[in-house]
């Protein structure tokens, strides 16, 4: 066997944790019964790796069936490494109606003719997803398994998300894509995250979605009004709609989990009592980050009890609307600055 | 200007009205579940963000017999939306029927100023000051399994 395959069953042992390495090898089912039997599973990672080694010996599994198994349990825990959208653009005539076997076929083919040495393994999900695992090799090595990238897109949307994947292999990928889904271009969509379901259901709109009403909220019945009548709440009315607000922004119930949003801020700096730094011509260059554990929680949370003052900022409610997390602000107006870069917010 | 006024209304028969101001709205809905409990005589809890309360409230609203200043330490919104608050509040009250309590005070990110700058405010009112944390506790006592931590400082026992 060789030693590459080795390294790479070691190395995918090592990740899959404890507690999910039987039923990923079940789902595999290319153990017999009879070593499915001999694996004890309340034994450690390492004696278990050995096992699993050497029954590898005994079946003569190859790069490709490991690769297999690393694709199942990519699929079944996909919360791991920063994933990044994409948004394919104009679509032609026939995108919309393009199937699975013609889009593997033609990404196949396409993959193969700008990189001479490359492994592409396409998988479909029950939930619609198509998972495609790339190990890129070039003129002159064969494909490296160590760092493959993995690519997820749902046929007849125009989104893609990425895992994995350098600045050199981009537009391959991106020309390989566009060319296999019938669109013209493809662009950054300025959204990334460790959770792969969190951006996909934020682009997605799969959550909860608020929507303004005219007439009393339903809102204030769900919200923290105390049921016991010996209590009271003074300022109701203001509470209910700031919480409505706050909800219509950013959405209610559980919000798909970011961790980050970027401001990049290229505007001219303001301050009555700085009059040195005002009379600057050139903008003040400066980065405003956002980080924690669940960012759109804590936005919601913040509009919701005041802090942030409400209506909520187009600044802050243009991640779940735009689905993105990475802006840059320019001055609105005639300048070089927004000529460069029109204004995204 | 809207003053809060401590005798304007009959006091309720065996009944008590307390009031619970606090800016983030957090702390008081555990207080007000733990001070309703009592069953010697009746309490009813009221809970505002800040003062002055709304004026469409005014006639259902019953005389409030204690004002509790709600203060988290590691916030200084909330020690300014507590002093901002005070105006509101009829001279009359502060002769023993205003409290300060104050939470996350064993935090230790919290500046000592802050404390310093509760503990001047309580002082220069003579108001007393009571430290409190929201803490859950296997406690038998209490069924649904939530506690309060009360401590008190008392600087002049008016109440």
């Amino acid at each position: 066997m060789d030693d590459s395959t080795r390294r790479l069953l070691q190395r995918l042992i090592r990740r899959i944790p404890a507690p999910m390495l039987k039923p990923t090898l079940e789902k595999w089912g290319r153990l017999t019964v009879a070593q499915r039997q001999s694996m004890d599973y309340t034994q450690r990672k390492w004696p278990l790796t050995e096992k699993l080694l050497s029954i590898c010996e005994e079946n003569e599994w190859t790069t490709k069936h490991i690769t297999e198994l690393e694709m199942i349990c990519v699929i079944d825990n996909p919360n791991q490494g920063m994933w990044r959208a994409f948004q394919l653009m104009d679509p032609e005539d026939d995108a919309h109606s393009l199937e699975l076997t013609q889009f593997k076929e033609q990404f196949k083919s396409h993959l193969s003719e700008l990189v001479r040495h490359v492994s592409v393994k396409i998988k479909k999900h029950t939930d619609e997803a198509v998972w495609i695992r790339i190990a890129w090799g070039d003129g002159f090595s064969r494909p490296n398994h160590l760092k493959p990238t993995y690519v997820v897109h749902h046929l007849q949307t125009s989104f893609v998300f990425v895992t994995s994947l350098t600045s050199k292999q981009k537009p391959l990928l991106s020309q390989a894509l566009v060319l296999s889904t019938r669109h013209h271009a493809i662009k950054d969509a300025n959204l990334s995250g460790r959770n792969l379901t969190a951006i996909r259901d934020l682009l997605m709109r799969q959550y909860e979605q608020v929507f303004p009403t005219k007439y009393s909220s339903p809102l204030e019945e769900k919200n923290q009004t105390p049921s016991n009548p010996h209590i009271e709440r003074e300022q109701a009315g203001p509470f209910a709609n700031r919480l409505q607000m706050a909800c219509e922004a950013f959405g209610g119930g559980t919000l798909p989990q970011l961790q980050s949003a970027v401001y990049k801020l290229e505007t001219k700096f303001r301050d009555q009592t700085n009059r040195n730094m005002t009379e600057r011509e050139e903008p003040f260059r400066c980065v405003v980050k956002f980080e924690s554990t669940n960012l759109l929680e804590s936005l919601r949370h913040s509009a919701s009890s005041g802090i942030a003052s409400t209506p909520v900022t187009p600044l802050l409610s243009s991640i779940p609307l735009k689905g993105r997390n990475y802006f840059v602000i320019t001055d609105n107006g005639p300048g070089p600055a927004s000529q460069m870069h029109p204004s995204q917010k | 200007m809207s003053l809060l006024k401590p005798f304007s209304k009959l006091p309720g028969l065996n009944t008590a009205n307390i009031l619970l101001v606090e800016g983030e709205e957090q702390f008081q809905q555990s207080l007000a579940d733990a001070l309703v409990e009592e069953t010697a005589f009746t309490v009813n809890v009221r809970l505002a963000k800040s003062l002055p309360l709304p004026l469409e409230n005014e006639e259902s609203r019953p005389r409030i017999d204690l004002v509790v200043f709600i203060i988290n330490l590691t916030s200084e919104l909330s020690f300014q939306s507590a002093e901002a608050s005070l105006k509101y509040l009829d001279p009359g009250y502060f002769l023993g029927k205003v409290c300060f309590m104050v939470t996350n005070a064993r935090n230790a990110s919290v500046p000592t100023e802050q404390l310093d700058a509760v503990r001047k405010l309580a002082a220069s009112l003579h108001c007393p000051l009571l430290f409190a944390e929201d803490q859950v506790c296997l406690n038998s006592f209490h069924e649904h399994g939530a506690g309060l931590n009360l401590s008190g400082h008392f600087k002049d026992s008016h109440v």
